[in-house]
């Protein structure tokens, strides 16, 4: 593999973790929901979207078998042909996938959110985390999702651009990421936020200053759900380009390690509620995950110890990154519990304005007033 | 003869209640479910692998010892490294949840890589036994009892995991009542700072506690080691169980995690399997934390205190 190739699935798996970690953290730094059923609302999307897409594409192409998703890499593999002339046919396709994929993933937030965001935190977290792993199996056995134990081939809509789609995707990644991220940062710094803090510091202080702690818990599950979900479809897209099977088989296409629990590592890593440390842990995060399983067992492959058989050396190799990325979550917690970047107070306007605010009520002499709010000191 | 389903029902019932009644202690001490709870039972079970083969032991259940040794050793180091620090600091409960998983994805990596790596081809080069790779191991020889069930030469499980599980019970019943520690255990749990006052040393109480639960989960380990072997990343799977069993139990109370356990491994073994035969061979995928998590969501919702915690007397409606 080329230094461009993994420079450009690194920046893929790059952008899928931010926006992935940065949905967590909405819901897990600001509003204080443990969401250990992460990858629920990630595969869902995904799953969900990619089986309505795949039958959308037969429709439009009048394919018909009795079991379409045995017949899925032949009829894929027809349907990319008449896809890579047909831009606009892939467009519609893409935009279902995401569209189904985001609003599946909401509606099921919205589902789980429903008994759950009574619970005290921990039965909360194990409760999402049985969701978590109840979607998967259920994805496993039942057919009609994506094909059940058998995996399945999805039409690569990207075809039409050549060999250019893998940058297209990284591009589209990339613009969504930069939407949550921006998105992040609007929430962080509005009165949103800050009601969100009062929720997940003191519920009872917020709800007897009048906040439905209830229904803000839930709007943020849903809403982290749908971006989410908008992630799991992307990241189908890029596999699907990338020849790669969607498949319900347990743990195939979205394992619960690396869409729970590492975006978890990511958010505490970086410092729970900021949106600049997600980058930095997401940074982290995937120099580890791509170099212990792409780059180092490329560099293995090379390599042969007498005595030593190549599988285990694989094996090695491969679970490195457990290892690795336990290991800095775990130092993260004992040295730094707050993460890289401490939590500060945020503010909704600049500093520049907040000072012009306190001169006009204090005077001319605003030093009293400013220092304490801009330092953060409370 | 027994029905072979019959009998893995009770065979993982009971090895599964000993490592819910394990999960409830350390819940109970520190009030975290503990992620780490099914490495515990990695560590029992890897420990009496290599017992066995290095110790030459006559059956796998005399590395029954060195299996709760070492789980209670995982157990302790963890408690006295991860979990004490962050708890004197004040760390939110989630934050210990988080901790402990990142215990396990570290622990899978030891597991895989030094045991894989670093033990095995060791082990085989000098020591010529035959280990076999620990990505999976096959399970560990049973002793024979005829005429009790289908395959008279892996019988042995299905009397010894119900009498282990028998006398834990029945210990942790003495202790926890008739013991001075037992009853200094119970004060620490119910109230901290009052047990403090009254002159016991509320950290020695629960390192004692986290050690026993540890060991519990390491004799477990030994026990499906014999059952069922090893195979890498198991605990992923075995922590649903766990977490399944111990919370229809109510995580209060040990006898709740036995009923508990009991009952996840009935949904588990007996009734998937059942469903699979007469309905829809696609329906056992759901053995693999499926139904355990269908049981988990169901109690959470209906009854989220457990089965101990409700009023059956009230339900009845020939009692008024």
């Amino acid at each position: 593999m080329g230094y461009l190739d993994l420079l450009v699935l690194g920046v893929i798996v790059f952008f899928t973790y931010v926006s992935i970690s940065l949905t967590l953290n909405l819901e897990f730094g600001l509003t204080g929901i443990p969401n250990f059923g992460k990858v629920l609302f990630v595969a869902a999307g995904g799953m969900l979207g990619a089986s309505v897409m795949y039958r959308a594409s037969l429709y439009v192409y009048g394919l018909h078998s009795n079991d379409i998703f045995e017949s899925s890499p032949l009829f894929s593999e027809r349907i990319q042909l008449h896809l890579a002339n047909d831009p606009l046919v892939a467009l519609e396709l893409a935009i279902v996938l995401i569209v189904v994929g985001g609003l599946t993933a909401g509606a099921l937030g919205y589902l789980a959110s429903y008994p759950a965001i009574r619970l005290r935190e921990d039965y909360l977290g194990m409760l999402l985390l049985g969701c978590g792993v109840l979607f998967s199996s259920i994805t496993a056995f039942y057919t009609p999702v994506v094909g059940g134990p058998e995996n399945v081939v999805i039409p690569n809509v990207l075809v039409g651009f050549g060999s250019n789609e893998e940058y297209v995707i990284m591009a589209i990644l990339g613009v969504f990421a930069a939407f949550v991220f921006v998105y992040s940062e609007r929430v962080l710094r509005s009165p949103l936020g800050r009601t969100l803090k009062a929720v997940r510091d003191n519920e009872v202080a917020s709800s007897a200053l009048g906040k439905d702690n209830v229904n803000v818990r839930r709007k943020m599950l849903v809403i982290a759900s749908v971006l989410s979900g908008v992630a799991g479809a992307l990241w189908v897209i890029y596999w699907s380009q990338e020849g790669g099977l969607v498949g319900g088989d347990v743990g195939g296409t979205f394992p619960r390690l690396l869409y729970t629990y590492y975006p978890f590592t990511i958010v505490i890593l970086g410092g729970v509620a900021s949106n600049i440390g997600v980058i930095i842990g997401a940074v982290t995060l995937t120099v580890v995950y791509v170099g212990t399983t792409v780059s180092l067992p490329s560099l293995v492959e090379t390599v042969r110890i007498p005595g030593i058989p190549a599988s285990l050396l694989d094996d090695f190799v491969n679970s490195l990154q457990y290892f690795i990325i336990g290991g800095l979550l775990l130092a993260v917690l004992l040295v730094r519990p707050e993460g890289l970047i401490r939590e500060r107070p945020t503010f909704t306007m600049s500093k520049e304005k907040l000072r012009k605010i306190a001169e006009r009520i204090v005077g001319k002499e605003p030093k009293p007033v400013v220092p304490s709010i801009s330092e953060g000191k409370q | 003869m027994i029905d072979p389903l019959v009998a893995t029902t009770i065979e993982y019932g009971g090895m599964l209640s000993i490592m819910c009644i394990g999960l409830t202690v350390t819940y109970q001490t520190t009030k975290v479910p503990n992620f780490a709870f099914a490495d515990y039972a990695v560590a029992g079970m890897l420990s009496s692998y290599f017992a066995y083969v290095l110790l030459n032991l006559a059956s796998p259940y005399f590395a029954i010892p060195v299996a709760f040794l070492a789980g209670g050793a995982f157990s302790v180091v963890m408690y006295l490294v991860v979990m004490k620090p962050m708890i004197k600091r004040g760390t939110s409960i989630i934050i210990l949840m988080v901790a402990s998983l990142a215990v396990d994805i570290f622990f899978t990596g030891v597991a895989a890589d030094i045991v894989n790596i670093g033990v095995v081809p060791f082990a085989n080069a000098f020591l010529h036994h035959g280990f076999p790779s620990l990505v999976y191991a096959p399970p560990l020889p049973d002793f024979a009892v005829p005429g009790i069930c289908a395959s008279p030469q892996t019988c042995g499980l299905l009397i010894i995991s119900p009498v282990a599980l028998v006398i834990t019970t029945a210990l942790m019943f003495v202790l926890l009542t008739k013991t001075r520690f037992g009853i200094a255990m119970r004060a620490s749990i119910e109230n901290p700072s009052l047990a403090r006052i009254a002159g016991i040393n509320v950290d020695r109480v629960y390192l004692v506690s986290w050690f026993i639960a540890g060991g519990l989960g390491g004799l477990a380990g030994c026990l499906y080691a014999i059952g069922s072997g090893y195979s890498l990343n198991i605990e992923n799977v075995l922590i649903l169980d766990i977490f399944a069993g111990s919370v229809l139990g109510g995580l209060s109370s040990i006898y709740g995690a036995v009923i508990g356990g009991m009952l996840v491994s009935f949904g588990e073994s007996y009734i998937i399997p059942q469903l699979a035969i007469n309905v829809n061979p696609q329906l056992g995928v759901l053995e693999v934390g499926g139904s355990s998590m269908i049981i988990l969501i169901i109690t959470l919702l209906v009854a989220p205190r457990g089965l101990v915690a409700v009023n059956w007397k009230k339900l009845a409606p020939w009692r008024r």
